[in-house]
């Protein structure tokens, strides 16, 4: 287990780098922060002044390898934009994030399990061939249009629900609806599929023969069998809601992350591009050693290969 | 094992969300706050106020200094920061009223001494004092920061220092005479700071949280999410009319519609013709159209081998039909563009026998075919989602350039190209600044500008020459010849092609009562007492 774990994040670390120096050097290779936060223009002058102030003057390599150095003792620079240090901007925001993330996830994977095993179980009911219908909707139609939708017809025409901001737990209902939908499809599909084909081994009919309920045998032995490929989903699924809050995020207004992270690219605010694209990337580095961790505890058949 | 694994995990699961959901709650009653603030309001509409004015806005500063110049840092600016000279923002003919300056005079051709008004009371408590007015402009003159620059061309360039002669006057000496120093230093991005503040938190935290005179002081700042304004009681003049005002950001036009609708907000900014319909419908939501003193334009790049034919520039700007986009795109409340004029100027500066825009095909195509066009392809840079319509524009126009045989094609870009020798058109806004030719020339079309130093704008000497005495000259005379040989110039070579004024609309809650000021630049939000009130 040690040497697993040694292993594991040597290649962590070695990926996280890659990812830095990747959106270092492609950042830069776009052209000019300022540019892009003063779209009326700006007079070489201007342009100097700016870049002289932020460092941006001096040669590559030398920016990337200060850079490294700060961030290994803490310091990820400050906004170009808002001249305050990178972490404190996400800092204050990052926890609005997860709030809307981890409801999301919740929702998702409560209810896509609960829709998968109602389709799995009662595959001949008119209730379940609707529900893979709208399963099917929900999986071909983008977070964000629902999003607009649901604002549309909740905010704008019935208005009983806020379409902006993150204050009342009513202000959680769309945006977490919008993300989830999504999610509880793949899950639902998931769940079902895997439930199915665990139903028809033999093991199961030998437990109904021998008197044990259905719905006994289906939640004691079908299910954690049939989980094992759910884990791999709920691993993508996190990775999904983490990146489809960005979009999310700015439809509500919400006051996460997302948008910080769209404003920065659209400024080409360098550092603040690098700390929430590298901070993503080991969210989802370390997503995937959960699953795997997870995966090596539930089935001791899988030895995940380092 | 496997067994023991499945329920821990879902009950750790569930107690983290329960966990979070009573965090979340807790910030719920910031908004409990509000809403039954609105109760209050509604029922105090009888006695006339609403307390806490909410604002959707589409695009925020980036941070509060002064010297924060763009139209969505001016919403704000202008609440927060006195200058020394302020206007009467309805005037007709715009009066210079005493701000934190009592009086001013000229004292020699290149000194204006300013008396400055007693016991201002800064929102820290401190007293103002001339060392506070020398500081704010001679930190912008030396440019301490880079992102002083822009400011400084834009409106202190022909100032030389600030001297403090006692604590209650202060000398602004110039380079040259200074005609327009009343508009130059009523401009809210001239307004005063507190020196002792900046000195000692740093510039960087002193943008996030200014110490000003103002009638409303900064509560809170929460960048990219919302900007809290509380009144301040200390304030020299007449207090604020609302306790509070509070900007959200609300940058996509269906949320702000969305907003005001749902009575999410009191006000919303930036609304295009197209939903201001929808709106209309709405009950409780008034609109107030504004056509601001605002050009969308075209900057043309002389130096471009496909343009540096003067006779091919004025051949597409005489084959706009302006009243047509305005009639489809604006539904006729926009202004066709007819020259680079304001009436806000007043007479004589405004010469309204003076129309050299406008529409003639005819002339187009003798132009086109006098000049050396030979079918290359004019694109027109777009930035998107930037100036309102403006892809739906180019696209008409490059239509209409089709009937004289030019082809051109509208490239639509996230940000423009760093340099632009490969750039023939770009579309860019020209609004006035203040209320004199040079509050819409000086601030765009002169060689300190980036149209010039960017390699697009290459005017004749004679435009330069005529240029210096339309700014400088102490003589309104030959100010106003200046002006109208420039406005000639301007045709000859058309440096630019104006294509309109743009009509948009704020929307608000009924009862809300406000307007727009004509003798502010576009954009300024009036929120300060007498501008605003709540029927």
């Amino acid at each position: 287990m040690g040497q697993f774990l040694f292993k594991r994040t040597l290649r962590s670390a070695i990926t996280m780098l890659l990812v830095l120096l990747f959106v270092f050097f492609g950042a830069r290779a776009t052209g000019s922060p300022f540019t892009a936060m003063f779209p009326d223009g700006l007079t070489p002058e201007e342009m100097e002044a700016y870049n002289r102030q932020f460092g941006l003057d001096k040669p590559l390599p030398v920016q990337f390898g200060l850079y490294v150095k700060n961030a290994l003792q803490g310091d990820f620079g400050v906004s170009l934009d808002q001249r305050r240090p990178v972490t404190e901007i996400y800092g204050d925001r990052v926890g609005e994030t997860l709030k809307l993330s981890v409801w999301a996830l919740t929702l998702s994977i409560s209810a896509g399990m609960l829709a998968g095993i109602v389709m799995a179980v009662r595959r001949e009911a008119w209730y379940s061939r609707w529900l893979m219908r709208l399963i099917s909707v929900f999986y071909s139609i983008p977070g964000f249009v629902i999003a607009i939708l649901l604002i549309l017809i909740f905010s704008f025409y019935l208005k009983v629900l806020p379409s902006k901001g993150g204050e009342t737990p009513l202000h959680y209902i769309m945006p977490v609806i919008a993300l989830s939908l999504h999610p509880i499809a793949s899950i639902a599909r998931y769940v079902q599929t895997s439930l199915l084909e665990t139903i028809s081994q033999d093991y199961i009919r030998t437990a109904v023969a021998k008197g044990i309920g259905r719905w006994k045998v289906i939640v004691r032995h079908a299910l954690r069998n049939a989980l094992i490929p759910a884990v791999t989903v709920i691993g993508m699924i996190i990775t999904g809601i983490v990146s489809g809050s960005l979009v999310i995020e700015t439809v509500f207004s919400w006051p996460g992350i997302g948008t910080t992270l769209v404003k920065a690219v659209l400024n080409r605010d360098f550092p603040m591009i690098q700390l929430g694209v590298v901070a993503f990337s080991a969210v989802v580095i370390f997503m995937n050693f959960v699953v795997d961790v997870i995966y090596m505890l539930i089935d001791p058949r899988i030895k995940v290969a380092v | 094992m496997r067994n023991a694994m499945f329920k821990p995990v879902l009950l750790l699961l569930v107690a983290v969300s329960l966990v979070l959901a009573g965090c979340s709650s807790g910030a719920g009653d910031r908004d409990a706050g509000n809403s039954s603030t609105q109760k209050s309001g509604t029922a105090a509409a009888e006695s006339g106020a609403i307390q806490h004015l909410r604002i959707g806005v589409q695009s925020f500063p980036s941070h509060l200094d002064s010297t924060s110049v763009s139209n969505a840092s001016i919403q704000v600016i202008y609440n927060l920061y006195d200058t020394l000279i302020m206007r009467d923002p309805y005037s007709e003919e715009v009066r210079f009223l005493p701000g934190l300056a009592l009086s001013w005079e000229q004292i020699d051709e290149l000194t204006w001494e300013f008396r400055l008004r007693p016991d201002v009371i800064f929102h820290d408590g401190t007293i103002m004092t001339a060392e506070d007015v020398a500081y704010s402009m001679n930190r912008i003159i030396q440019r301490l920061d880079a992102s002083y620059a822009n400011l400084h061309s834009t409106f202190l360039a022909n100032f030389e220092k600030f001297e403090v002669i006692d604590d209650l006057t202060v000398r602004a000496h110039t380079i040259k005479p200074e005609p327009l120093i009343e508009n130059l230093l009523s401009d809210p991005n001239t307004g005063i700071t507190s020196k002792a503040h900046i000195e000692k938190v740093g510039l960087d935290a002193a943008r996030q949280h200014p110490i000003t005179t103002g009638p409303y002081k900064v509560k809170e700042f929460v960048p990219d999410d919302r900007i809290v304004l509380e009144r301040n009681d200390d304030f020299w003049g007449e207090k604020a009319p609302f306790e509070t005002v509070t900007y959200y950001l609300i940058p996509e036009i269906s949320s702000r519609v969305t907003a005001i609708a749902n009575n999410e907000v009191d006000m919303v900014t930036n609304i295009p013709p197209d939903m201001e319909e929808l709106l209309a419908q709405e009950e409780g939501v008034d609109l107030v159209g504004v056509r601001w003193p605002l050009y969308h334009v075209y900057v043309l790049n002389m130096n471009n081998p496909a343009l540096d034919d003067p006779k091919i520039r004025q051949a597409l700007d005489y084959a706009i039909d302006r009243e047509a986009l305005v009639q489809s795109l604006w539904n006729g409340k926009g202004e066709a563009a007819t020259s680079l004029q304001f009436p806000e100027y007043g007479e004589p500066l405004y010469m309204p026998d003076i129309q050299n825009i406008g529409y003639d095909l005819e002339k187009a195509k003798r132009l086109i075919a006098e000049s050396d066009y030979n079918g290359e392809e004019i694109e027109i840079y777009n930035t998107t989602n930037y100036y309102t319509y403006a892809d739906l524009a180019a696209q008409a126009v490059i239509e209409m350039w089709k009937e004289i045989g030019v082809n051109g094609k509208l490239v639509q870009v996230d940000k423009m190209p760093e340099t632009y020798d490969e750039v023939e058109m770009r579309t860019w806004s020209n609004p006035l600044y203040y209320n004199d030719p040079m509050g819409v020339m000086d601030l765009h079309w002169t060689d300190k500008m980036w149209p010039y130093t960017g390699g697009m704008f290459a005017p004749s000497q004679e435009f330069l020459d005529q240029l210096e005495i339309a700014r400088y000259s102490m003589d309104l005379e030959k100010r106003v010849a200046a002006y109208r040989k420039l406005l000639e110039l301007g045709r000859e070579e058309t440096p630019y092609i104006l294509l309109y004024k743009p009509y948009e609309a704020y929307a608000m809650r009924n009862g809300l009562q406000w307007q727009v000021g004509k003798n502010y630049r576009p954009y300024t939000l009036l929120l300060r007492a007498g501008e605003v009130s709540f029927k």
